[in-house]
């Protein structure tokens, strides 16, 4: 016993450094492999206060290119607003819809502010400054200015986390414009500008620059909200499918301002799935 | 290290961890690599510090920075596997007079190679640690090398550049 502790003690560092690896081991594998950042995550209170703080200090830096990009979006919707006017025929503005028609949105978009993001990980995460207290839940499509976002993740009181486009385990459900083929589009960790296109088969044509949007098929996102721009088509010997290359159209790195799309159908559509699965 | 040395390194920690987190962590050169200059809080530790207190001291570190970073246990298993190394590396560098009267490892009274022969191999070992765990993989290990690589060259740089600047001339 006595030669045991006299072991213990002289090697004492070996084994305090043996039990705090062995704890980190631990951490990671229960915090990062799986995903699960529900605790100790930039959502937390330890952090966020901070993070805000430092956010309201350097989001004077980007708000020229910010004004940019929402002008440039604003005047798209704009132009969007006046063609849709000229389209309807004039005895039609005559017919005046019911009002439970004109009030009930399907979708609606919760504007939120990125106060942390990650764009050089293998599995990037952004932080929103709003919270279950703004009506956000898990599983709400989010989009940037130019083209779609992430999933929300986690949800705390004030805060969420974002699982962006650029993660390992997003898949997202898309459609290429011009021709309605879909596919699942998923990030392979490489390139911060580049995503996949999975699931095309070899068929169907596909050229550099066409248009890729979603599909609307997933509860997420909307049908037809753009995502990039196809930048490369290559056939892998062997393969049924077209290996694509998308360019994105949100630039992750100078991303700040962001919608939430709260789809208000959803809980009525989850509950309708589970029904009918449990019959 | 005009006074109190415990003073002196509370106040490091805070402003490193606060530099790493605040200024570093948003550098992302291509998208790429991340420089790291928290580690020199472990390396600069007076040279009579118990071994398990800089081991608590770097898991503790390493952890606050992962807090930040979202990527619990990377940076913590990193910087504790440094921490261990480190009394080896100064046995390996030891200089032909010895240690004698010095009490920290720090630029001014070690010397500028000895200095860069130390804090280049302590980072490359937290590096490797550091970056293998976020592949997470053996895929990609070509990829995996070279951030290792550029993200020492930028991190012992940017360390060197720390005590030029900050570190009092006794």
């Amino acid at each position: 016993m006595r030669n045991l502790l006299l072991f213990l003690k002289r090697y004492n560092s070996f084994f305090v450094f043996l039990f705090l690896e062995i704890l980190c081991a631990f951490l990671i594998v229960k915090y990062n492999h799986y995903q699960r950042t529900q605790f100790l995550s930039s959502s937390g209170v330890l952090t966020a206060g901070v993070l805000n703080v430092k956010n309201g200090v350097t989001n004077y830096f980007s708000l020229k290119q910010q004004n940019e990009i929402l002008a440039e979006q604003n005047a798209a919707l704009l132009e969007q607003i006046i063609n849709s006017k000229k389209d309807i025929p004039k005895q039609e503005m005559l017919f005046i819809p019911e009002p439970e028609i004109v009030t009930r949105k399907k979708y609606e978009f919760i504007p939120a502010k990125i106060i942390d993001k990650s764009t050089h990980k293998l599995h990037n995460f952004l932080t929103i400054n709003r919270g279950s207290d703004d009506g956000i839940y898990p599983q709400m499509g989010v989009v940037g200015p130019r083209s779609i976002a992430g999933i929300v993740h986690k949800v705390s009181k004030n805060y969420a986390t974002v699982m962006s486009v650029l993660h390992k385990e997003t898949h997202i459900s898309a459609k290429i414009k011009k021709n309605n083929h879909f596919g699942s589009l998923t990030w392979d960790g490489q390139n911060q500008f580049i995503v996949q296109l999975n699931d095309v088969p070899n068929n169907v044509p596909v050229q550099k620059g066409d248009s890729i949007i979603t599909s609307g098929f997933s509860d997420f996102f909307p049908e037809d909200i753009l995502i990039g721009k196809v930048e490369a088509v290559s056939r892998l010997p062997g393969s049924n499918f077209h290996s694509i290359e998308v360019e994105l159209a949100t630039v992750f790195r100078n991303l700040s301002q962001v919608y939430v799309i709260k789809f208000n159908d959803y809980q009525e559509i989850i509950d309708l799935e589970n029904a009918t699965i449990n019959e | 290290m005009n006074n109190n040395p415990i003073l002196v390194n509370a106040l490091r920690f805070l402003g490193l961890l606060m530099l790493q987190v605040l200024v570093l962590n948003e550098i992302e050169l291509h998208g790429f690599v991340n420089p790291y200059i928290y580690p020199l809080f472990i390396l600069l530790l007076p040279f009579e510090t118990p071994h398990w207190l800089q081991l608590l001291l770097a898991f503790f570190l390493g952890l606050m920075v992962d807090i930040y970073a979202n990527t619990i246990g990377f940076h913590a298993a990193a910087t504790v596997a440094m921490a261990y190394i480190r009394p080896f590396l100064m046995q390996m560098f030891r200089p032909s007079g010895g240690y004698d009267n010095k009490e920290h490892p720090v630029m001014f009274t070690m010397g500028i190679n000895w200095t860069i022969f130390y804090v280049s191999s302590a980072v490359l070992l937290h590096h490797v640690i550091l970056f293998s765990i976020e592949s997470w993989s053996i895929v990609n290990i070509p990829e995996t090398l070279i951030k290792i690589v550029i993200g020492v060259i930028l991190s012992v740089f940017i360390m060197m550049l720390y005590q030029f600047i900050l570190v009092p001339k006794q």
